[in-house]
């Protein structure tokens, strides 16, 4: 991992005493609410509908057992004892006190955390894929490229008024699970045939109001290159985008009224000033960044482990476990670990209470080499465990109620925290969720139905992510009631697509049931064991729509 | 100018005397001090010779949100003063704006002199005198730390 140097830390210390002085004249009556709202929101800290809401950055997703530990100690005695993580890799806490703020800032300063651009209109949290690193398809690691831009983008005071808020993602693997396609920027790390570091950058992409997947505006670009080209692109961004609609200003807007190919151009004409300038990464900067990724001191182990073997022979439940949760490794008898923050009517998805961050923190110690992951499925992944471990960890796992089987499957549900905390939301998320997987409890028919996701947004802005969810579903706002809209087939990965709409919404008691004839319908269909997504790629939305609808029960 | 922060020996100090008039509007044109003025006003009140490049402008101007800071390239060798505008602080085209001036002005050697660029508010000298790089790295944000203070 990497541990901050002398200017880092300066630079949160100062900001946690500037912030508390801020806090200070608003209390007082020297600051209106007015002045407040910019200085707040670049400290990441929200009013939402009861309280205030703190987002905390997770740097691509990776975290320390000791960071692990002082989130759960600002959760117990700064908030109801919960957090909520993220589909950006990041952790609210929904029920902070104003006055209180800045001590969690100076707790979290204590780790190397902060709550810096985790809100407004500036580059936000770095992602990347939650396997970074240990996944046996890794093409090259992702994290050193993330981390110096993340240094790069932290505080440039050039990009921290930009026309909207900036996302960048990063992913080096077969398979794509940092959702590229859907961020601002995003970049695809891999090698060619000399062995060099090259990027596919794309560009535009976002959900939203306007769900638009990222096009490519440059392949083949030397690493060297990275922090240049991405400057060219916020420039080029930061004097054109529009800034007189804030739902108009997002820079996938501006690359689609230009075109890529203009876009492009302007970003090459502006590139062509900067691109050997002192911006151009070094092999010692490289260096110095990539040592805090080095490889763990791994054991030698043997892949098959017979002891584990036996368990997996006469344990289904575990065995089950291990098929969905256990992912392969790049090192010989390690394997990497989801534990699912969906286990149904126990937590909304994404929320661990701070007993829960504790014993991760515990289990990332004892299991592995003290890291934790979060994915932006909003699991968490514990990235290093050996496989004769695995058992024990799954015991303690399930005991704490992080030991649901589900990765991947129809119940492990991506959701915002919707209608029951934000202020921007148009209908409930968690209570919809919650439904859907009251209705599929039974795990041997989950499991059978394979891999579905399924995303709740509960509204436009699609924070859930509905847009990619192989059905999404959308909290829409109708005569001041909640309705939902529902969509089939958007997909994230290398195959990303944008969900289409499959008829008019329905009420919440309706939803169940249409996920329910949903997934019938599939089942019909089905060939094989296909997974839902290529059915629905092969008969369309017709079928689905004709089951959904046809029932006067479920009609709107 | 109100509240110009200017860097006087490295070291970040709000300096009391600042002699540049801004005037936005015709009417606040008086010929007293050295002006800052927008680009069509600049324009109207120079010399032929300082179009030409043969006589240095006593006013400088202020660049605005939606000017081009190319449009100063050919005025670089005869400007003493460059202001960016910030209407309102969440506007941030400025800090692009001061980057492509202080590029123009730093790489036109054949501009003669190299023009001054400053702000018209205090939270932008981070931007017009630094260079966001990980080798200046240290320099950035020893100057951030100095802006917040400020």
């Amino acid at each position: 991992m990497y541990h901050y140097d002398d200017y880092d830390r300066a630079l949160v210390r100062e900001r946690v005493d500037q912030f508390r002085d801020q806090v200070r004249r608003r209390m007082a009556g020297e600051l209106s609410e007015e002045e407040f709202l910019p200085l707040r929101l670049q400290n990441g800290l929200y009013l939402q509908k009861h309280a205030y809401m703190l987002r905390v950055a997770i740097p691509y997703g990776t975290l320390s057992a000791r960071q692990m530990r002082t989130l759960a100690r600002i959760a117990k005695g700064y908030d109801r004892g919960y957090g909520h993580f993220t589909t950006r890799q990041n952790i609210q806490f929904n029920w902070v006190e104003l006055a209180r703020v800045p001590d969690i800032l100076a707790l979290l300063a204590e780790v190397d955390m902060h709550a810096i651009q985790t809100s407004g209109n500036c580059v936000r949290n770095i992602t990347t894929e939650a396997f970074a690193g240990v996944a046996a398809d890794e093409l090259l690691d992702p994290r050193p490229l993330a981390e110096i831009l993340r240094q790069w983008s932290t505080v440039n005071p050039e990009f921290l008024y930009l026309p909207r808020k900036f996302k960048i993602a990063l992913c080096s693997a077969e398979e794509d699970r940092a959702a590229v396609m859907m961020h601002d920027i995003g970049l695809y790390l891999y090698r060619d045939e000399a062995g060099e570091m090259l990027l596919r950058v794309m560009v535009g992409g976002g959900l939203g109001r306007t769900p638009i997947l990222g096009q490519q505006i440059r392949e083949a670009l030397p690493w060297r290159h990275l922090l240049s080209y991405v400057e060219a692109i916020l420039r080029v961004y930061n004097r054109h985008g529009r800034r007189d609609n804030k739902y108009k200003a997002r820079i996938k807007i501006l690359v689609r009224a230009l075109g890529i190919e203009a876009f492009a151009a302007e970003v090459e004409r502006e590139w062509q000033h900067i691109k050997d300038g002192p911006a151009e990464l070094t092999d010692a900067e490289f260096a110095r960044v990539a040592r805090s990724f080095a490889p763990p001191a791994y054991a030698a182990l043997a892949e098959t482990d017979l002891a584990h073997g036996t368990r997996l022979a006469r344990e289904p439940d575990f065995a089950r476990w291990v098929a969905r949760n256990v992912k392969a490794h790049k090192v010989p008898g390690y394997a990497s670990v989801v534990l699912s923050t969906k286990p149904g009517l126990a937590a909304p998805p994404g929320d661990l209470t701070d007993a829960q961050m504790e014993a991760v923190a515990d289990w990332a110690e004892r299991f592995g080499f003290g890291e934790i992951r979060i994915a932006h499925e909003q699991n968490l992944v514990l990235p290093d465990v050996r496989r004769q471990d695995l058992h024990a960890l799954w015991s303690e796992a399930c005991a704490l109620g992080l030991g649901t089987p589900n990765a991947g499957l129809l119940t492990d549900i991506i959701a915002c925290p919707g209608g029951d905390f934000c202020a921007l939301a148009n209908a409930k998320s968690i209570p919809i969720a919650q439904a859907i997987q009251q209705r599929f409890l039974d795990l041997d028919y989950l499991h059978d139905l394979g891999e579905v996701s399924l995303n709740i947004s509960g509204c436009i802005n699609a924070c859930g992510h509905h847009h990619i969810g192989n059905i999404g579903i959308l909290g829409v706002d109708k005569n001041g009631s909640e309705w939902y809209q529902v969509t089939l087939g958007g997909a994230q990965g290398k195959a990303s697509a944008l969900g289409k709409v499959i008829g008019p919404s329905f009420a919440a008691e309706q939803v169940p049931q249409v996920i329910e004839r949903i997934v019938d319908t599939f089942v019909a269909h089905r060939e094989g064991d296909e997974n839902f997504v290529d059915t629905f790629n092969r008969i369309g939305l017709e079928p689905f729509k004709g089951r959904v609808y046809s029932a006067p029960e479920t009609a709107p | 100018m109100n509240n110009l922060i200017r860097l006087v020996e490295g070291e970040v100090a709000v300096v009391g005397d600042d002699p540049w008039q801004l005037a936005r509007e015709p009417a606040e044109v008086d010929d007293e001090g050295p002006l800052i003025l927008p680009l069509p006003l600049w324009r109207a009140r120079q010399a032929a010779a300082v179009f030409s490049g043969a006589q240095p402008s006593r006013d400088g101007v202020l660049l605005q949100p939606d000017d081009e800071p190319e449009a100063l390239i050919p005025w670089l060798g005869v400007l003493p003063l460059i202001a960016i505008d910030f209407p309102s602080f969440r506007d941030g085209r400025g800090y692009s704006q001061a980057t492509c001036c202080v590029r123009a002005s730093a790489g036109g050697a054949s501009c003669g002199r190299s023009a001054t660029c400053c702000a018209t508010s205090w939270h932008t000298c981070a931007s017009a005198v630094s260079t966001p790089s990980p080798c200046a790295r240290t320099s950035r944000w020893r100057m951030l730390s100095r802006a917040w203070r400020a």
